[in-house]
């Protein structure tokens, strides 16, 4: 119920901040700053983008209406998202994958790819690939247009879902628990372990922010392993040896490779 | 099947000899260049001043989280690198599938705890020298319980019924947690990555470890190493399946990750449980 009231009211707050033209502005901060900051960034940073929006208000025929609108809409629609903690977030979004996988009628012959199109669907809401693109690709980022900033997320999204949305189909019942979260104002860590059937625990933590009063994972360490660390010394080495456009045309010929 | 398995036997057991020969080398530049072994100042790791209160969390600028990938021997690896590639390809991996279509995964796991259960020693120690009372108190209650109640390790009830939790250790991570920097990265043949310290370490792990001067080297000591081998590749296969679909630089990457792993067993160890 609370998903249903977020996603709309974010989709509500968007329609009505793109539809007052404010598309480019909500770009340009998704580029330059959304991203989480150390904790000192991050404040100063929050006082700034107000600052932004006052003054692109001013081009706007009824000014009241919409600043109602903008504040209020947040408030009252995402209060219920926002109260639970990065864990409660993680934790559902979890045991909804778990359910899915679990799920004997989806376990049926010919239904392999319907379920793989379920967990992906529950991935989205809590991945933040955006995120994760723009991290991995680190400074290399700040160099590339809109456009192959969109098409890098997106191949790597692809590259990241044959990774490990298969992976996923391999489970079999082992179990998760939940070993403590640490919360620093819009970011979080939350570490969890994966129990194997050899009794081993594997340790995975998740990298969390928060946007739009909505916890989104955009990093996860398996065994202290960074995802976007490791990815960050590929690419480099990658770009550092040829260039960024053959590092798309590797990723391109992955996915060719894989027939996906 | 059997033919497979002794002629994957002989294969590395030879070699691994030279393996061997090698790590003394290693360990002897480790010995003169003990300065390599020490933390490094200016290493990208360490944060800024005032931001200690947040050191959990990262900022890409600063990328933080990256690890200090001192790779002299860049070149060596790779080479290294890309015959333990091949060798998983063409040798280690048909001989695993094999292994697996003969042998039940119910039986795998027996096999691999039973390995695992024999070399408690070195994780005793381990635990002890890093003053992990409670990881050592546990390994050594582990190899009781799993040594007679679990028939000689095949079965793990310490895990299954009394909670008692594994708790890996090695002398690389000792070192590590006694303040030596990794050193160089190094790939040797028919040996998962290391760095140097990691190396000397593998080294004084065989040391302590009893069996080492119970069995005979050779024959057996290597043969359930190479069995031991095979059956965790056999077990793991599923994991690894496609994974390269993924990967867009191999080396970097597997080098990466095992350095980012060890540091996190070194450093990241007073989490709660």
């Amino acid at each position: 119920m609370t998903t249903v009231f977020t996603v709309l009211g974010a989709w509500l707050t968007l329609s009505v901040v793109f539809s007052l033209g404010f598309a480019r502005f909500v770009m340009s901060a998704d580029a330059s700053g959304h991203a989480p900051r150390a904790v000192g960034a991050a404040s100063s940073q929050r006082a700034a983008r107000p600052t932004h929006f006052r003054g692109s208000r001013m081009t706007v025929a009824r000014p009241s209406v919409f600043l109602a609108l903008l504040t209020v809409m947040p408030l009252i629609v995402a209060r219920p998202a926002s109260a639970a903690t990065p864990m409660e977030a993680l934790r559902g979004e979890i045991d909804r994958v778990i359910k899915t996988v679990d799920d004997p009628e989806l376990k049926k012959e010919g239904r392999a790819g319907e379920r793989r199109a379920a967990v992906r669907k529950i991935a989205g809401e809590i991945f933040d690939v955006n995120e994760t693109a723009k991290r991995s690709l680190g400074r290399h980022w700040q160099a590339r247009t809109p456009a192959e900033r969109e098409e890098f997320a997106r191949l790597f999204a692809g590259l990241l879902e044959r990774a490990y949305l298969s992976k996923i189909e391999l489970y079999q019942g082992e179990k998760i628990t939940y070993a403590g979260q640490t919360v620093d104002g819009d970011q979080a860590v939350v570490r969890t372990r994966i129990i194997t059937k050899q009794g081993a625990e594997i340790p995975v933590d998740y990298r969390m922010f928060k946007r739009d009063a909505r916890w989104q994972v955009y990093d996860v360490l398996i065994e202290g392993v960074s995802l976007i660390g490791n990815y960050r010394t590929q690419f480099n080495k990658v770009i550092q040896s040829s260039s960024y456009e053959e590092l798309v045309k590797k990723i391109k010929a992955k996915q060719e490779g894989s027939g996906t | 099947m059997n033919d497979a398995m002794m002629a994957r036997t002989r294969s590395i057991s030879a070699p691994s000899s030279i393996a061997l020969v090698m790590m003394c080398v290693a360990i002897a530049l480790a010995a003169s260049g003990c300065a390599s072994l020490l933390p490094r100042g200016g290493r990208p790791t360490s944060a800024p001043p005032g931001n200690g209160s947040s050191s959990v969390l990262t900022d890409m600028t600063r990328e933080k989280a990256d690890v200090d990938e001192h790779d002299p021997w860049q070149r060596f690896n790779e080479t290294m690198f890309e015959f333990n590639r091949r060798l998983d390809t063409y040798a280690l991996r048909p001989v695993a599938k094999g292994w697996k279509a003969v042998v039940p995964e119910r039986v795998e796991l027996m096999l691999s705890n039973a390995f695992d259960n024999l070399t408690v020693v070195p994780r005793v120690l381990n635990n002890a020298l890093q003053a992990k009372w409670d990881g050592a108190g546990r390994e050594l209650g582990r190899f009781v319980i799993n040594s007679t109640a679990g028939v000689g390790g095949l079965f793990d009830p310490a895990t299954a019924y009394l909670n008692v939790a594994k708790s890996p250790a090695d002398f690389g991570q000792t070192l590590g947690t006694w303040g030596a920097g990794p050193g160089p990265y190094l790939v040797l043949p028919f040996m998962d990555p290391l760095t140097v310290r990691d190396g000397a370490g593998r080294f004084v792990d065989f040391a302590m470890d009893p069996l080492s001067y119970v069995l005979p080297l050779v024959p057996v000591r290597f043969s359930l190493m190479a069995g031991s081998r095979v059956n965790e590749r056999a077990l793991s296969d599923d994991l690894l399946q496609d994974l390269e679909d993924s990967v867009l630089d191999p080396y970097s990457a597997v080098r990466n990750g095992y350095l980012q792993r060890r540091e996190r067993m070194i450093h990241d160890q007073e989490e709660p449980r």
